[in-house]
């Protein structure tokens, strides 16, 4: 099975396609696509690694179809994994603190989304469908800030093995402290729509991120690279980032100990 | 009964009349399409700048002072005498000015609502008992759409002078939901059954948390304030699931709410209080018990 591959639909077959916990079904019938989507609940670990890459299986009544007609005689679909389409708060362990002068790293892992694409020559997208559906939350306060996801899966210090299923890909985040006083986070805002996919042959990476810390009353110097981190094995770029990559966003990242139920 | 009067049109068309006429005509045609170039281009440069009500005021404000003087000295051309039209319309214009106090201030509570903002086309206002969408901001009124699909048209005076609410102002709002629940439940079990439905609903916002706050000691039950935060364009969306899935699981787990309660005790000089059953099942009706 080799993931990320055009794969030839046959006409009037239904494929099931499993990635992480969403699995996705798509036919075909001469110029009509029809995709469906369902979450997994998550019972066992297993229920995360087991991968299926358009498996053709008996289609069942019940699924809610959603349909496009694509004009010409396109019988090629892939399914693309790329990040996110808004920034996703993230959380340390525990309240976190990096003493001035100082840096850590740090890996999250982000749930993809999947792009379904249809065509050879000149490909159409048709949706995407997240692998995870991930809660809303707010990075600001009451009046002003922007909408983001919540991670739940909290920024590890180390690469773990986690139960992996191709469904998440690992950021490489290194944030430095250039300010005069201790850095005291509790959560920050990875803006992921400037992250890169690649693909390397045991899992998914983005772009590495470096996050300088100035001060609280500073907004974050973020730099993103333009190449992949060089881990995890030659890389192979998959899908480009949701919006240009900017060689440096100074963006307020850090959100720091403070009472945010306004009650 | 009807004269016949003869024109004379050598008299009235002399070189002198029809070069007048000539310049007044072009006055006006060039004059306004110079005006009209110059609203386009203010239009264009306005458009990112300034709000679309400050646009349409400019290009307004453009426009008429624009053709105020073309039409001066279209009048001056025609020889008009311009001191006695200004004493003339000077006069006019106290009493325009006392006939129009009320448009008068509409349009200048417009300008004071265009400069403070209190809300955007879109935004959801309630004033008074009205609830609607802001569909445009004039400058003589305020219009409209409420949710069932009616126009509301506001004097701009009436919204300076009257407390306003912008339901969507800021982007985030918080839906607070009163709970009641048994005085043999266990507050704590309950807590944490309502936090748990906040985590999962997608729409609710894990930041700002949500809070849940024990009220009060009601009248037959214990009152919970539940307020979730959700960002203010889902607002169907979460109050639609949240409520719901708070029933479904409350029925699963068994957490009582309980109905209103009242217990009925005769007067001790009348007796017991006579209880008649109506319409029992399959039974007799009127059957004392």
């Amino acid at each position: 099975m080799e993931l990320w591959k055009p794969v030839h639909l046959k006409d009037e077959t239904c494929y099931l396609s499993k990635i992480g916990l969403m699995k996705v079904w798509i036919k075909r019938f001469q110029q009509d696509w029809y995709i469906a989507s369902e979450p997994v609940p998550f019972r066992d670990p297993k229920d995360v690694e087991e991968v299926h890459y358009f498996k053709a299986v008996k289609e069942e009544a019940t699924r809610e179809w959603k349909r496009w007609v694509v004009a010409g005689d396109a019988m090629e679909v892939s399914l693309t994994p790329l990040m996110p389409d808004r920034p996703v708060v993230v959380r340390p362990g525990l309240s976190l603190r990096v003493p001035k002068g100082h840096e850590a790293l740090f890996y999250v892992y982000i749930p993809i989304w999947l792009r379904v694409d249809v065509g050879s020559a000149r490909k159409t997208t048709l949706c995407e469908i997240p692998t995870t559906v991930l809660s809303n939350t707010w990075f600001g306060d009451q009046t002003s800030g922007e909408l983001c996801y919540s991670l739940r899966s909290w920024a590890k210090r180390r690469l773990e093995k986690v139960p992996y299923g191709w469904h998440q890909a690992a950021c490489p985040v290194q944030v430095s402290n250039n300010s005069n006083s201790e850095l005291d986070f509790q959560r920050f805002c990875l803006h992921v729509e400037h992250l890169a996919v690649y693909h390397t042959s045991t899992m998914l990476w983005t772009n590495k991120v470096q996050v300088v810390f100035r001060g609280e009353d500073q907004a974050s110097q973020i730099t993103i690279s333009a190449t992949a981190p060089g881990t995890g094995g030659a890389a192979v770029r998959i899908s480009e980032p949701r919006k240009a990559l900017q060689k440096s966003i100074v963006r307020k990242s850090f959100n720091f100990l403070r009472n945010l139920t306004g009650f | 009964m009807f004269k016949l009067v003869a024109i004379d049109f050598k008299k009235i068309l002399t070189p002198e009349n029809l070069q007048v006429a000539l310049r007044v005509a072009l006055l006006l045609g060039l004059g306004f399409l110079a005006l009209k170039i110059i609203t386009v281009i203010a239009a264009k440069v306005s458009r990112n700048r300034l709000s679309p009500q400050a646009a349409m005021i400019l290009r307004k404000a453009i426009f008429y002072t624009g053709a105020t003087l073309i039409l001066i000295n279209v009048l001056q051309q025609l020889g008009f005498n311009l001191g006695a039209l200004l004493g003339a319309a000077g006069i006019v214009g106290i009493a325009i000015g006392f006939a129009s106090q009320t448009s008068i201030s509409n349009l200048i509570s417009g300008l004071f609502l265009l400069s403070e903002k209190p809300f955007a086309v879109g935004d959801v206002i309630k004033i008074g008992e009205t609830v609607g969408i802001i569909s445009s901001i004039d400058l003589m009124s305020t219009k409209i759409r409420t949710f069932d699909n009616k126009f509301i048209r506001i004097p701009n005076e009436k919204i300076l002078n009257t407390e306003l609410t912008n339901i969507t102002y800021f982007p985030i709002r918080r839906l607070d939901i009163m709970i009641r629940i048994s005085y043999q439940e266990d507050f704590n079990r309950v807590r944490g059954v309502l936090l748990e439905l906040a985590e999962k609903n997608p729409f609710c916002l894990n930041e700002p948390e949500p809070i849940i706050i024990f009220n009060d000691f009601g009248e037959y039950a214990c009152e919970i304030l539940f307020g979730i935060w959700y960002a203010k364009e889902d607002f169907l969306s979460v109050k639609n699931t949240i409520m719901r899935e708070i029933r479904e699981r409350f029925r699963s787990e068994g957490i009582e709410v309980p109905y209103p309660q009242r217990s009925l005790h005769g007067a001790s000089s009348e007796g017991a209080l006579g209880v008649r059953i109506v319409n029992p099942p399959g039974g007799k009706q009127g059957r004392k018990a």
